[in-house]
């Protein structure tokens, strides 16, 4: 098995270059020089700034020189300084980045505890009533758009109600507080955006989950654990659900990206300072640098979080552990 | 066909209609400002209230639908021939060409589609225009993989090597054989596609990076909403639940779809 | 008293109008010590029966009638009460091993768990039970196979666990469900011999389940023939073989191609259709941008053949000898990386569309060999077409020489049943006029019956239009039926060629005699 991880490791190198490959061709989208466009739409990109982008994206020169210059600078991190407020891009975003991944966690495990066992029962029980309510709550979450959750939430728990704060991540007076009480604030501002950016993709995986539960009910060795004389508990939690949660491993994996995608729209709306604001603020503001650090890291992320979800399943499936 | 599927076609019809004659569904000009009137609740008048310029809420949804659909249907669209291009190719030919086209979907799938959008969008700037192409452009890979896996089955399937036995070209193959059968699930794809890019379309305009004001856009007025949602809960009410059923109209008709292509056979 | 009384076992499906009966009014017991042959072809209902026995038919399926085991009746028991009988009791053996086992636990974790059900015993206790087990079916090597997962298992091998799982609470009853149906012929003849050891040994009794009247007479002490869900003969097996008394029996037993019988002449024409020489064929499959490493098959080595003008030329071999590699690179369907291809003297560089239409293909499965969104006539008039020949007379014309009805050529191929869709893969390449048909397992997934058809139908088409064959299967008894000559393969090699007459009477190979003697006969 460390076999395969490293083999997947050493596949993402060219993945990694591809991402830069895209990014920059992103930066390039504008007719003409990136500049141009920069100093025509945007009064505040100064003189000083347009000498930066000149300087990091080299825009005198061939365009695989430009992008061979730059992706030096890009493993080193650098990815120039914010027009905004003139310091490195990519400590902006570092500065975002714990809280956007915190969010994102605890979304996923949010998923893993309420969607994984939502799935199992409806297939286990299926048509029943609990299978037919949980396909329509299934549904409508799958449906409604995460922001438009968001203000509801936010009017009715938040501002009717008063149970949860609806704005930012701590406190005012958040020094004051004791670490379990720090930790407790910060757990409390959590509640609805995390419970918003979990919805969708909670209501996905449990579908999934309860097909994929399905699917393997039928199988063939699922007729052998029959004939051997076990009850239908074991059938059903031991030689099934370990089968059915393999796929689910990937989706989970796959829908990453969909949740960092998420955390632009949320954390705008819950007034949250992670890298998905920051990345609506910069893409506002023109400060290209942000721009194309956050669309990077982004990517890295994503990537990461794909890669702990491939070992995952290669932990899991004795067919990927083992060889063929 | 099951009642569910009649269900969300039936909606998509009534909006497409909507949309269509939105000249003659709306009661009043989307745009018209009339500071008078300002959030006004609903009423006989008003039938989903007015927002903070007074502009009749009803009547700039029923705008909005045009702009929904359209931006559904055509960046879906885009994204799908994309996909089946893409696909089709890289399942057909295998090899290297497979893998070059494979490994630059995987490359897209790691962008977060918000990020790529963000990025783009700040540099073309945002319209009706950009906003498709761009969900088109970042969207087509699940078809790609799609396709391309119902082409890598089917070209080893027995029927296409008795085609080339019989003397058929690459090109009639593919056209003749693979995607016809292949389609089935890009059809699903699509259905559910059009309700993923009316959500993306509303949330980049809900952060004021896609359709601007003053076109009105669900996602634009929820945007303009939440700012005096305090006082009027409809302007925020109502928007959202157009998208919501919208999107599951399309949900409902993609799972129709998806059944009545897939009977299910197998039994235990 | 008989270890298991079926009486009047009806199986029933209902949709929302049709009930339709797939067992319908079946009686028959198995005595202790006893080997009954269940045989009919698929859809008689034989394999239903056996699940009714164990409780575990399909929810939708409906049984009544009455099971009596050891006299207790068993049927209609909720799972819970047949959780005793089932696996401890009564033991199964599926057709499909590859799938039967579950593919994240390990073959030792499965086997044990059957023991550990029904039996309160320590987990070191069931382990070297286990092993005992796995040595009992002779699998090679226990103590590694214990711990390995089904995957890296070979099909024989996955088998073997099955019956040690089987047969680890020393049931009374042991149904085995075409147990060898999914095997090659040489594994099959092994773990045929290993039941009826098992069987000597633990004084089992068997519901032997399956299509093939040559496992029959090789296993059973009694048959019971199927059709349609009920049971239209039964008796000794003796008497039903030498006297059978149902027509269907009769045509059951004859259908059966005989071995060793061949004593025709060979037909020679002189005039050599196709030649190959020296071909060769490797796959690789990368294992990967940065391992150099990759796992070679040897699909073809180093194969020469050539076949007259007007004969048949049979290839046989077990699944993976590169027998239908050989037919694909023949026609081009395929590059092989070395060797050449001569037609009618004419060395083949790559392959025009005239030279394409003289060599047509017809493969196995009937259900993948067809578009299922063309209509059948499209499908037929697909290579006209391309030639740019399609006409309606000529559709008339291929559909009457494959002996299809015109009027269905608006039909989609779901609405044929599997003799008739390869009747029609032949009518596709008949269209073409070709001269050279590669017959890739025609019949091998067709029910005994309908195969004597396909193969009387080939053999005619060959006669009227002067057609020559190259016959790939790997049933030996249909290729002695239908060659002139005979190339037997192994491991991508020809390992004996000759006269059909020769192959069958005097193999010189070992491996030839191996595959000779492996075939369940009815003529023993």
């Amino acid at each position: 098995m460390l076999r395969y991880i490293t083999k997947r490791i050493l596949q993402l190198i060219p993945v990694l270059i591809g991402i830069t490959i895209i990014s920059f061709i992103v930066i390039h989208l504008a007719p003409g020089k990136p500049t141009d466009m920069a100093s025509q739409l945007n009064p505040k990109v100064s003189q000083e700034a347009r000498e930066q982008l000149e300087k990091i994206y080299g825009l005198d020169k061939p365009i695989y020189i430009q992008y061979i210059s730059w992706i030096k600078k890009v493993a080193t991190f650098d990815f120039g300084r914010s027009f905004v407020d003139g310091r490195p891009a990519i400590k902006k975003i570092l500065e975002r980045m714990p809280i956007t991944v915190l969010i994102n966690v605890l979304s996923i495990i949010l998923i893993f505890f309420v969607a994984i066992p939502l799935g199992i029962k409806s297939a286990v029980r299926r048509g029943s009533v609990f299978d037919k309510t949980s396909t329509v709550f299934v549904f409508i979450m799958f449906a409604a758009p995460g922001f438009w959750l968001a203000l509801l939430l936010m009017s009715f728990f938040g501002v009717k109600l008063g149970w949860v704060p609806v704005s930012g991540i701590a406190s005012l007076d958040f020094e004051n507080f004791s670490i379990l009480g720090k930790i407790l604030n910060v757990g409390h501002h959590l509640i609805l955006p995390v419970l918003v950016a979990s919805l969708g993709s909670l209501a996905g995986i449990s579908r999934y989950m309860r097909q994929s539960m399905l699917n393997v009910i039928h199988q063939d060795y699922i007729r052998t654990a029959w004939a051997k004389g076990l009850g239908e508990k074991d059938i059903l939690y031991k030689h099934a659900l370990k089968n059915a949660l393999l796929p689910i491993i990937t989706i989970i994996g796959l829908s990453i990206p969909g949740l960092l995608s998420g955390s632009v729209i949320f954390e705008t709306v819950f007034n949250i300072p992670g890298m998905g604001r920051l990345m609506v603020e910069a893409v506002f503001s023109r400060d290209y640098n942000v721009v194309m650090c956050g669309l990077v890291i982004s990517a890295l992320l994503t990537l990461l979080g794909n890669l702990i979800a491939d070992v995952a399943y290669s932990y899991a499936d004795p067919r990927i552990r083992y060889g063929r | 066909m099951n009642r569910l599927t009649l269900f969300g076609a039936g909606i998509i019809l009534i909006l497409a209609l909507v949309a269509i004659f939105a000249p003659f569904v709306a009661p009043y000009d989307p745009g018209a400002i009339d500071v008078e009137d300002a959030l006004l609740r609903p009423q006989a008048s008003h039938l989903f209230g007015t927002d903070l310029l007074g502009r009749d809420i009803f009547s700039r949804m029923v705008y909005a639908s045009r702009i929904a659909l359209s931006i559904g249907i055509i960046a879906v669209g885009i994204a799908t021939l994309l996909g089946i291009m893409l696909g089709s190719i890289a399942g057909y030919f295998g090899g290297k060409i497979d893998s070059v086209i494979m490994r630059f979907t995987d490359i897209m799938l790691c962008f977060p589609s918000f990020f790529l959008m963000l990025s783009v969008v700040a540099i073309v700037g945002p319209s009706i225009f950009n906003i498709m192409i761009i969900i088109g452009l970042t969207s087509w890979m699940g078809v790609a993989r799609l396709l391309r896996a119902e082409v890598l089955s089917l070209k080893t399937r027995e029927f296409v090597l008795a085609s080339r036995a019989l003397g058929a070209g690459d090109f009639y193959i593919i056209v003749r054989h693979l995607i016809p059968n292949g389609i089935g699930p890009v059809l699903v794809s699509f259905v559910f596609g059009i309700a993923g890019a009316i959500l993306t379309e509303a949330g980049l305009s809900f952060l004021g990076l896609g359709v601007q004001p003053p076109h009105p856009s669900w996602g634009n007025i929820l945007m303009e909403g939440k700012a005096v949602m305090g006082v009027g809960w409809w302007v925020i009410v109502f928007p959202g639940i157009a998208i919501l059923v919208t999107v599951l109209a399309f949900n409902l008709l993609g799972e129709g779809v998806r059944d009545a292509l897939n009977p299910r056979l197998r039994r235990r | 008293m008989s270890l298991i009384e079926v009486q009047n076992l009806k199986v029933s499906f209902h949709d929302r109008k049709h009930v339709t009966n797939a067992v319908d009014g079946i009686s028959f017991s198995v005595d202790k010590n006893e080997v009954v042959g269940l045989v009919g072809e698929s859809g008689s209902g034989k394999t239903l029966t056996g699940y009714s026995i164990l409780g575990i038919t399909p929810k939708e399926a409906n049984a009544s009638g009455s099971i009596k085991f050891e006299g207790k009746e068993i049927l209609g028991l909720s799972d819970k009460e047949m959780l005793n009988i089932r696996g401890r009791q009564i033991s199964i053996v599926f057709q499909e091993p590859f799938t039967s086992l579950n593919p994240v636990f390990t073959v030792g974790y499965q086997v044990e768990e059957m023991i550990r059900i029904h039996k309160n015993i320590s987990k070191k206790k069931a382990r070297s039970e286990v092993l005992t087990l796995l040595d009992k079916v002779r699998i090679r090597d226990p103590h590694n196979v214990y711990y390995d997962y089904p995957h890296r298992l070979s099909g024989g091998e996955r088998q073997r666990a099955m019956i040690a799982m089987a047969i680890a609470l020393s049931p009374k009853l042991l149904i085995a469900d075409e147990p060898t149906t999914a095997l090659d012929v040489t594994i099959q003849s092994e773990i045929l011999k290993l039941l009826s050891d098992l069987k000597k040994e633990m004084n089992l009794s068997v519901l032997f389940i399956t299509h093939d009247f040559g496992i029959i007479n090789e296993m059973a002490d009694r048959v019971l023939v199927m059709k349609d869900g009920r049971i239209v003969e039964r008796g000794d097996k003796n008497t039903v073989l030498t006297r059978p008394k149902h027509e269907y029996t009769k045509s059951l037993i004859d259908a059966v191609p005989k071995i060793g019988l061949s004593t025709k002449p060979i037909t020679t024409t002189r005039e050599i259709f196709l030649e190959i020489k020296n071909l060769n064929k490797t796959y690789r499959s990368e294992r990967g941008i940065f391992r150099k490493e990759h796992s070679e098959i040897n699909a073809v080595k180093d194969v020469s053949i050539r076949i007259e003008k007007g004969t048949t030329l049979g290839l046989v071999g077990e699944s993976g000898c590169g027998k239908s590699t050989l037919g694909r690179l023949i026609l081009g369907l395929d590059e092989a990386d070395s060797g050449d291809v001569f037609i009618q003297g004419k060395l083949q560089k790559y392959y025009t569309r005239d030279i394409r239409k003289m060599l047509q293909i017809v493969f196995q499965d009937p259900y993948s060999s067809l578009d299922p969104k063309m209509r059948m006539g499209d499908i037929v008039l697909e290579g006209a077409g391309i030639l740019g020949i399609a006409s309606d007379s000529l559709l008339k014309d291929v559909l009457n020489k494959a002996q299809l009805d015109y009027g269905d050529r608006c039909k989609y191929p779901h609405q044929f049943s599997g003799g008739q869709r390869q009747r029609i893969a032949i009518a596709r390449a008949l269209a073409v006029n070709p001269q050279f048909i590669v017959l890739d397992e025609p019949v091998s997934s067709l029910d005994v019956l309908i195969q004597k058809d396909i193969l009387d139908l080939l053999k005619a088409l060959k006669r009227q239009m002067g057609l020559t064959y190259l016959f790939i299967s790997h049933d030996l008894r249909v290729v002695e039926l239908m060659s002139d000559e005979v190339c037997v393969m192994r491991g991508g090699e020809i390992v004996e060629r000759g006269s059909t007459e020769k192959i069958y009477r005097h193999p010189e190979n070992p491996y030839t005699k191996e595959l000779l003697a492996s075939i369940p006969s009815i003529s023993a």
